[in-house]
This record gives structure tokens, C-alpha cells and sequence, in this order.
């Protein structure tokens, strides 16, 4: 399921981009009739209305939460030239 | 509000399997027609498609194991274009804004590239393209980076921010140049105004567009760190074009025009419908006989059509006119207030000579601090002046003052009725004839500009020629929603 956890009458989701070629991290924030889709881990909103205050700070909070849900369905090499 | 934050473009309404092919309607009653192909590649778990469901913001297609959910976005950026480039806009910006944001972080703790790359385990020229936004950087990288200098997730934005008021916003600025008219009239984005956005979404949103603009990480601007301009671009775009009397008012208003005329070019498809003409009367010809006859309207249609591109502006004072070397093109701005068309027509001959004669690559910039002249004295202005001259006046503007002069019989009150007499007997713009006469007056000590004033013509207003002609010239889908809005925003005439 890629729904990651629920902070009040919203819920985040992230998905197994299949298909989809790669335009960044990002989670959905779903709220009853509408998603804000937000980039991770600095929640530039891509669609959707603004998040409220409160729901952005939890978000922020559990940003380690996101991106473990999001490398575990997207998983990607890491290609940087490490030194290691 | 773009159409991808309306719940009509996300909630999808039903989900049909037809073939190999799969129909999504969307509540705005727009289709979405896929391949299977196009949803599950090769490395897809076997997928039961018959059992095809769906929710308001997902398809699901039953596998062996589990649930495969594909939201509204997948199905929305293979078969949407417009949305597709726009989340490409936004990973480039969240790039963007990672790099700059590490690159703030590494200098305050006072940390080398090199002994950063070191601590972190990957090499300086990685770090070195993420900090310049030109890799994508995993997580974990960007963890061993943030841990390398005691910095966590959270250090990428802002927790607490302390500039919450435009009025804070405005206070911090104002050292480095920006007045409050400046900021309310062009940076605080159009769609906040008049909603009824609350002040610190507002701040937010401008401290987004001030850190597209002037390259600040959003954090940086809402925590009130100390902001400076890129003295590397501030070097190229200022070039020794404008004296530093104006100091910082100019550096923070050119970049931003500097930063216009980028978006500009690139959402502007290369078309070179003509080879460039370097002789004013040979210009002149080509024009009047593909366009009928000289004018504003024409010129800039020619000069579009050389591959230009020309960005109109309605500010007052910094500088009047610009030319900037692009990339491989050439970006002219044109700034006036005034609604006559002869003026327009000459501070564009006047430019497009410097984007001609002056511009290399090595000259990149031209800017016109001083109200452009009709008659200056030496240098690339007298030059530029002479070209647009012969340009308007087919090369015997001495010629067409003496027979003006000669019309009137030295008479000043005759001159208003010989001058447009003379213009349509020798095919040149009345009105741009008759400033020409009024300058040559200036220089005798004699005030005739009441009565050049009332031959100009300003109706279509100059400007709106200018952007009508920009807006169908540029192709803006090719920018971001917000660089789209910023550019649309420059556009709008201030009261």
C-alpha cells in the first residue's frame, strides 16, 4: 500500500513510479476531495492547493519517513562517485 | 490557479479496459487513453488487467501478491504535456533550491568543496554538480552530505521562519536595493493579491519568486540571513553599462529585467526568417517592401523575425533600453513610459543597431542609462543614433530638416504644418520627423516640443503592440508555471 501515515484529514501517499520517467521525489497529501502533490524533502508544491501550516510542519517531521517509503518503492543506485 | 490543482483534474471518475488499451475518465470529462505498455514495463509483476478498479486518485490492477496503485499524476504526465514539463519545472527547481541550500549551508560552517566531498565520500566534482543543481542527487548522498557538516533533513527548509510580515520582507531587502514599490509591483505574485491569501503564504510565495529570480534558497530569505547578489552575473549583466550612483536599486532591478529576458529567450523558438542586414537602407528596403512600409509595427515584426527577441517594459527610470547576449541569441528590452509610437520607433532602431553593430561574445551587454538620445555625441550611442536615423529617415534626415525649415520659411509656426507635409512627400514618419526637428530646436535654444507633442501619434498604444506581438511570438508553455507567472506579471502596465 503506499500509504505512508495520516496527520489529521489528510493522508500521505507515496507511489511505485512505474511507467512514469522520473520527475523528482515527490509525495501526495491527500485530502478529501483534492491532493497537493509536494516535492521531497523540500515540499515545493507541484499541484494541488497549499498544505496548512500545521500539516506541513508534520510532514516536515517525518520527512525520513517519506523518503524511506519513497527509495523503497523507487529504488535507484546511488550514482554519485563515492571516494569509498 | 492552474488546471492541476483543480480536484476535477485529478479525481478520476471511471476506468475502462478496452484492448490492450486502458480509457481513464477524469471528473473534468477529459480522457486519458494509455497503453498497458505505457502503465507496466517489462520488469512489472504479471498484472491481472481484467480486474482493473479504480479510486477517485488511482488506478489498481490486481497482482498475485498485491494491489499495484498508479495515481492521477503517472496517468496525468504520460498523456498531459503541459503537466508533464511542469514536474519536470519542479524536480529541476527542487534541485535547484538542494544545491543552493547546501551550497549556503558549507559556506557558513566556513567548509571547503573539497573537505566536504571528503567527509561526505563522494568526489568534489559531484559535489560540485549537485550543489550547481546539474545532478540528481539521491537521498542517501544527500544525508551523508548533510551529516558531513552536522546538518540534518530539516536544515533544507525552514522550521521557524523569522520573516513573516512583507513588512519584515520589505525592511530586509531595502539594503540591498529593493524599494517597496518595486517588490509589491513585480515580485509578490499576481495570484495572491487578489485572493485572499493570509500574509506569511503571501512572504512565502515572494520569497519563492525572489530565490528563483536572484538564485536565494527560500529558507535563506525566510530565516533573514545576510543576501547578496551573484557578483559573477551582476559583472556580466551591469557590464560598465550604468554608473553606480544608482548603486543597488539598479544591480537588484537589472538582474531582475536580466532574468525576464532569459525566460524570454528560452521559451521563444529559434526562427531566422532573415539573414541580418548590417546597412540601415538596405534594411529599410527589405522592410518596406515585405512589410509595407516602415513603422513600429513593422520594425519590430523584422525584428523578431532576424531572430530577436524583444521584451517591452512600462517601468520608470533604471535604464531606458537593453541589449544582452543570450546564449546564442540577443534579448532587446525596450523601456518607456511615454505612449508615442515615434519614440518607440527609434529607442528600437536604436537597439537593434547595438544588438547588430556592438553585441559579440565578448561584448554581451549593452544598457541605455540616460534617455536615449536622437543626437548624441560619439561612441557606440552616436553610432547607434546615426543607424536608426538613416533607418527612419531613409538616410537625409539633414536633407528633410533643411526642407521642413525652407517649407516654413524660417517660420517656427509654420513648422507644424510643413513638417507632416514634408514626411508624406518623402515616405517618413511624420511624428518621428517632427521630434527629430524638435531636438534640432532643443539644440538652438528654441522649445518646440508643444507642437511635436501634438503630431505624435499613441494610438494602438506602442506598448500593447509590443506585447501583443511578444505574447504571440513566445511560447510560454515552455517555461514553469511560476517563471511563466513572473513574466506575465512584468508585463502587466503599473498604475
Amino acid at each position: 500500500m503506499p500509504r505512508l501515515f495520516s496527520i489529521g484529514a489528510f493522508a500521505v501517499y507515496v507511489y511505485a513510479e512505474r511507467g512514469n520517467p522520473h520527475k523528482g521525489a515527490h509525495c501526495h497529501v491527500r485530502g478529501k476531495e483534492v491532493t497537493t502533490v509536494v516535492s521531497i524533502p523540500t515540499q515545493i508544491v507541484l499541484a494541488g492547493p497549499k498544505l496548512p501550516k500545521n500539516v506541513r510542519q508534520e510532514l516536515q517531521a517525518r520527512m525520513e519517513e517519506v523518503i524511506q517509503g519513497w527509495d523503497r518503492l523507487n529504488p535507484i543506485p546511488d550514482t554519485e562517485n563515492t571516494n569509498e | 490557479m492552474n488546471k492541476w490543482d483543480k480536484p476535477d483534474y485529478q479525481r478520476i471518475a471511471r476506468a475502462d479496459l478496452r484492448g490492450n488499451r486502458i480509457d481513464v475518465h477524469f471528473e473534468d470529462d477529459s480522457v486519458a487513453s494509455l497503453t498497458i505498455d505505457q502503465l507496466a514495463p517489462n520488469n512489472a509483476p504479471a498484472l491481472n488487467w481484467e480486474g482493473l478498479r479504480h479510486t477517485p486518485f488511482e488506478i489498481v490492477i490486481p497482482t498475485p501478491s498485491d494491489d499495484l496503485e498508479i495515481p492521477w499524476t503517472t496517468i496525468r504526465t504520460l498523456t498531459d504535456k503541459e503537466f508533464s514539463s511542469h514536474l519536470a519545472h519542479g524536480a529541476e527547481q527542487e534541485a535547484r533550491q538542494i544545491g543552493i541550500r547546501l551550497k549556503e549551508l558549507r559556506e557558513a560552517r566556513r567548509i571547503s568543496s573539497k573537505d566536504l566531498a571528503k567527509r561526505a565520500g563522494i568526489t568534489p566534482q559531484s559535489l560540485s554538480r549537485i550543489e550547481n543543481a546539474r545532478h540528481d542527487v539521491t537521498f542517501t548522498t544527500l544525508q551523508r552530505i548533510l551529516a558531513a557538516m552536522g546538518c540534518s533533513l530539516n536544515d533544507l527548509t525552514t522550521p521557524r521562519p523569522l520573516i513573516r510580515t512583507m513588512q519584515a520582507l520589505i525592511r530586509m531587502l531595502k539594503p540591498l536595493g529593493f524599494s517597496r514599490e518595486f517588490v509589491a509591483s513585480r515580485l509578490v505574485p499576481a495570484s495572491t493579491v487578489d485572493t485572499k491569501t493570509d500574509e506569511e503564504s503571501i512572504v512565502e510565495a515572494t520569497a519563492n519568486v525572489l530565490g528563483s529570480i536572484y538564485g536565494w534558497s527560500v529558507p535563506s530569505i525566510l530565516e533573514g540571513r545576510t543576501l547578496s547578489f551573484d557578483q559573477a552575473l551582476t559583472a556580466q549583466v551591469l557590464f560598465k553599462g550604468l554608473k553606480s550612483s544608482k548603486g543597488l536599486r539598479t544591480t537588484a532591478y537589472t538582474l531582475y529585467v536580466h532574468w525576464l529576458a532569459v525566460q524570454a529567450v528560452e521559451s521563444t523558438p529559434e526562427t531566422h526568417v532573415h539573414p541580418l542586414i548590417k546597412d540601415p537602407l538596405q534594411m529599410r528596403d527589405k522592410i518596406v517592401s515585405q512589410y509595407g512600409g516602415l513603422s513600429f509595427s513593422s520594425l519590430l515584426s523584422y525584428a523578431w523575425d532576424c531572430g530577436f527577441v524583444v521584451l517591452p517594459l512600462a517601468d520608470e527610470g533604471i535604464f531606458h533600453g537593453a541589449c544582452w547576449r543570450i546564449r546564442d541569441r540577443v534579448a532587446i528590452v525596450i523601456k518607456q513610459k511615454t505612449n508615442h509610437q515615434a519614440r518607440w520607433l527609434f529607442d528600437l532602431a536604436h537597439e537593434l543597431a547595438h544588438a547588430i553593430l556592438h553585441i559579440s561574445y565578448t561584448r554581451t551587454t549593452i544598457l541605455e542609462p540616460d534617455e536615449i538620445s536622437q543626437i548624441p555625441e560619439g561612441g557606440e550611442e552616436e553610432e547607434a543614433s546615426d543607424f536608426a536615423q538613416a533607418l527612419i529617415f531613409h538616410g537625409k534626415v539633414e536633407q528633410l530638416a533643411k526642407v521642413c525649415v525652407q517649407k516654413a520659411k524660417g517660420n517656427l509656426r509654420m513648422l507644424k504644418s510643413a513638417v507632416p507635409h514634408v514626411a508624406h512627400r518623402h515616405g517618413v514618419p511624420p511624428d518621428a520627423l517632427a521630434n527629430y526637428m524638435a531636438y534640432r530646436l532643443e539644440m538652438q535654444n528654441e522649445n518646440w516640443w508643444g507642437a511635436a507633442n501634438n503630431l505624435q501619434v499613441d494610438t494602438p498604444s506602442p506598448y500593447d503592440i509590443a506585447k501583443k506581438e511578444f505574447q504571440a511570438r513566445v511560447h510560454l508553455d515552455r517555461l514553469n508555471s511560476e517563471e511563466r507567472n513572473i513574466l506575465a506579471h512584468a508585463l502587466e502596465a503599473t498604475g
